[in-house]
């Protein structure tokens, strides 16, 4: 990670800019004249103020290593949380009267003359702030899931769409989609066909305890109160198969060129002790054609652990992050994917890299927001599917609305507008959904 | 194989009926045609007597004498029941925990064994020594050393020429056969990965009654608990995985696994499971398996091949076969009318007559330690490796649930308690 391991190449950049004054400044602004950006943050606490250091050094990296001349610069925060906003803001020299806090503060920073909005906030509120972005004409870098239900995935994709039309950029932070090792494979593997036919596979985020998840029970009594615990409720992330384990299916729909067919699983809670979520999930994805997936997620420490990806094919298997080297790299030959001396950047600094590198050079804008809401759709089917005991359908949940409304029309509550205003009944605690329950019945 | 097409031999034997001509014209089988076993059932519950049908159907169809002469049961009650049909004198109806000793110590050929799953090591052991014939119900156990004596049982019954057929009913079926034949000739290549489900309805519950001794209770119950039934992936689940390691021609190595209780209400077991299973080559298998109502059911099995894909029960797909280099025609395989059920039997009879008894006991006892070694993954969540079951000197190897099949003899034990679950990992 480069906000680990500093490049030495931008650390040398940034000792010479000091040493020589404005000059490389005054260079640097003259030259990227219409490459000045200022960009807003949305959602200011771990993953986001990651976010924003990285998409501020990639525009340092690009500068350093192709001389782009972009100007980015933080401008605005916003977060629930007025003390966050600050917070972040202040590590960023953003002014205090452009920290904003509060239900709304996503609105005012949008309006702030920002041209960037980085949304990192919980899932549950994309839709609603890439929709206000995008309307705004803004482009956008916004933390993968999407959403957390269906309604949510097609807000996200119609969202998307109004961004193409209008140029602007839609990057996701599934950040394998932008690492050089899984670009390359899917290239060899997906579009040149090196390994054949694709034969079925198997996609993983398996992993111990988590600190977000809450030792004791909760109780929330105000949205505030949800919204600073959100990794531990269904409404806010999705669940954990949305929230981590959409990384790997996205990958599978990224290989396999599409969502799959049906879902059909089971997860549980063993050990989460507040909250409403599930600690574990083991779907089968039908992605037609014969092509099955196996689809395994947990969050319960002392178990066996894989976080990853691997697909089986008519000649061999490949584990999608690398392996297999295609004839044709889709890759700009100068987009720099490390720090010159062996060290990769990783997918959180990369992300940013190529975002701001597209933008810069005024190529065709990145547009992921179908991708990511197709892959947080999968994990919605797959919660679904485990917390009814129901197969659940792609063109049921996701195209049609007329077969199943109560499945096409699925909405998590509280929803980002019932939490903004405050109306809305508070979500019970360790009372899950179980399988059976809703249809046909007895057991 | 014993038989030709059932409209063959329906045919056949209607001819045979209709002329009185001999039976010679059943080809192999003709030579038993009027020989006489005497059958013994141990475990008289809705699957013992089901077998027991079964049996008595297959000896039908091959022209043999089958005579039921004994009958074994835990519960008098049950023996009663299902001594109404057979009529038979107290001296060959044996109720109690040992009844089993008693039946092989009889003068009946062939031991039918159907008690809860439990009690087959046990049993098993006892007919091979006293020298009997076995038809013994799926799954064969409930733990690894219980797995490891089935299979060291099956060993000692090649020694002595005794037929050893389990109820996996589906390696009788004729489609499956097709399928396997051809698939093991290479028809569709390499199995590359697949899919096997057992996902179905809640099994019979039994409400603990008042005087209800834990023995009782247990064996009334015994569908809901794993010291009993070995839990759902053991009990039926092991259908499905027997033909993933038929297929595929070995069992799993690893089992990596997860389940849970959703609904049931009573004992100890889960109610659902879904264990990515390893094979040698590192292809791998996804089993499903759950019993709830009112949800999602299937119960099938799927293989995706380099060559093509394989649906056992409904053959193959998307095989193109290169020509003159595979032969395509498998050989007749027989299915009784009765299907599967009755077939196994038959092929359980037709062996023994030939003085070429089938032993599947190494097969479904791999099954059925296969099924235990997702369930161990789904409580521990752990990653278990076979090898580990199959050392007798490990951990896990010298996993024994109590109470054991011994332990019913006693009586001297007590019942787990109703609703406490395995959880997985730590918090």
């Amino acid at each position: 990670m480069p906000s680990d391991r500093p490049s030495p190449r931008r650390r040398d950049f940034l000792r010479t800019g000091a040493a020589l004054g404005g000059l490389v400044i005054l260079g640097s602004t003259a030259k990227g004249a219409g490459k000045t950006f200022k960009v807003g943050l949305i959602g200011c606490g771990g993953r986001g103020s990651g976010a924003i250091k990285q998409h501020l050094d990639a525009a340092k990296i690009l500068n350093d290593r192709l001389n782009l001349g972009l100007n980015v610069q933080a401008a605005a925060t916003a977060d629930w949380f007025p003390d966050r906003a600050r917070n972040t803001g202040k590590a960023h020299g953003v002014p205090e009267d452009h920290c904003f806090g509060g239900p709304d503060a996503y609105r005012k920073l949008i309006e702030s003359g920002v041209d960037i909005v980085l949304q990192c906030t919980s899932p549950n509120f994309r839709a609603l702030h890439l929709e206000t972005a995008v309307k705004a004409g803004k482009h956008v870098f916004m933390e993968k899931p999407s959403a957390v239900d269906p309604v949510g995935c097609r807000r996200i994709i119609e969202a998307g769409k109004l961004a193409e039309q209008k140029g602007l950029f839609v990057v996701a932070g599934t950040q394998r989609r932008h690492e050089r090792g899984y670009i390359e494979t899917a290239q060899a593997v997906a579009k040149e066909g090196c390994l054949g036919r694709l034969l079925g596979g198997r996609v993983a985020w398996c992993m111990g305890y988590i600190g977000w998840s809450a030792r004791a029970l909760i109780n929330p009594k105000t949205p505030g109160d949800l919204v600073r615990t959100w990794p531990n409720w269904v409404a806010l992330c999705g669940d954990h198969i949305c929230e981590q384990h959409v990384h790997n299916l996205d990958v599978a729909n990224w290989f396999i060129g599409h969502p799959p067919k049906t879902c059909a699983g089971v997860g549980g809670a063993a050990r989460r002790a507040a909250g409403d979520m599930y600690d574990f999930f083991s779907l089968d994805l039908d992605y037609g054609d014969g092509v099955h997936v196996h689809s395994m997620c947990r969050q319960i420490s002392a178990c066996w652990d894989w976080i990853g990806e691997e697909l089986v094919y008519e000649k061999g298997r490949t584990h999608c992050g690398g392996g297999q080297r295609p004839k044709e790299s889709p890759i700009p030959a100068d987009l720099p994917f490390d720090d010159g001396k062996g060290h990769g950047f990783g997918g959180h600094q990369q992300e940013h890299i190529n975002f701001l590198y597209a933008l810069a050079k005024g190529l065709k804008p990145i547009n992921e927001a179908k991708n990511v809401a197709e892959a947080t759709a999968v994990a919605v089917m797959g919660r679904t599917s485990a917390t009814t005991g129901q197969m659940v359908n792609w063109v049921e949940m996701m195209e049609d609305p007329k077969a199943k409304p109560e499945l096409y029309n699925l909405t998590c509550h509280p929803t980002a507008e019932e939490l903004e205003s405050g109306q809305f009944e508070m979500p019970k605690e360790r009372v899950l959904a179980l399988p059976g329950v809703v249809q046909g019945g007895g057991a | 194989m014993p038989l030709n097409r059932p409209v063959n031999r329906r045919n056949f034997l209607r001819t045979a009926v209709a002329t009185g001509a001999s039976l010679t014209l059943l080809g192999a089988t003709a030579k038993g045609a009027g020989k006489a076993f005497k059958l013994g059932l141990v475990g008289c519950g809705g699957r013992g007597r089901g077998a027991l049908d079964n049996c008595l159907a297959a000896g039908t169809a091959l022209g043999l004498n089958l005579e039921v002469a004994a009958l074994a049961d835990y519960f008098p009650d049950r023996l009663a029941e299902a001594n109404e049909k057979f009529k038979l004198g107290a001296d060959r109806c044996f109720a109690g925990a040992d009844g089993y000793k008693k039946l092989v110590g009889t003068n009946v050929d062939i031991v039918i064994l159907a008690s809860p799953p439990v009690f087959r090591p046990i049993h098993l052991e006892a007919a091979i020594d006293a020298g009997k014939h076995v038809f013994a119900e799926k799954p064969v156990g409930v733990d690894p050393v219980g797995c490891r004596r089935v299979i060291a049982a099956g060993e000692k019954a090649k020694t002595k020429n005794l037929a050893i057929v389990a109820g996996t009913q589906r390696r009788h079926s004729r489609a499956y056969r097709v399928a396997q034949w051809l698939v093991a000739q290479g028809a569709v290549g390499k199995i590359a990965t697949g899919c096997v489900y057992w996902c179905g309805d809640l099994l019979s519950t039994y409400e603990r009654k008042q005087g209800d001794t834990d023995p009782v209770y247990m064996l009334r119950n015994w569908y809901n608990f794993v010291e009993m039934s070995g839990d759902l992936v053991v009990e039926q689940h092991v259908h499905n995985i027997d033909i993933a390691n038929w297929f595929i021609g070995a069992p799993p190595v690893t089992a990596c696994g997860f389940g849970g209780r959703a609904r049931r209400k009573t004992g100890d077991q889960f109610d659902y499971f879904s264990v990515d299973f390893e094979y040698p080559g590192g292809v791998h298998i996804h089993s499903l398996s759950r019993q709830i109502n009112g949800c999602w059911n299937n119960l099938d099995e799927y293989f995706m091949a380099t060559g093509g894909q394989v649906r056992p029960r409904g053959g193959l797909r998307g095989v193109k076969p290169v020509a003159g280099t595979i032969n395509m025609k498998p050989p007749e395989f027989a299915e009784h009318r009765g299907g599967p059920y009755v077939q196994e039997h038959i092929d359980l009879l037709d062996g023994i007559v030939k003085g070429q008894p089938l032993n599947e006991a190494k097969d479904v006892a791999e099954s059925t330690l296969a099924g235990v070694m997702g369930r161990i993954s789904g409580y521990t969540g752990r990653r278990i490796e076979w090898k580990q079951l199959m050392d007798p000197n490990s951990d896990l190897g010298k996993l024994q649930l109590k109470p054991t099949a011994e332990d019913f003899e006693t009586g001297d034990f007590k019942a787990p308690q109703d609703d406490v679950i395995a959880i997985p990992g730590q918090a």
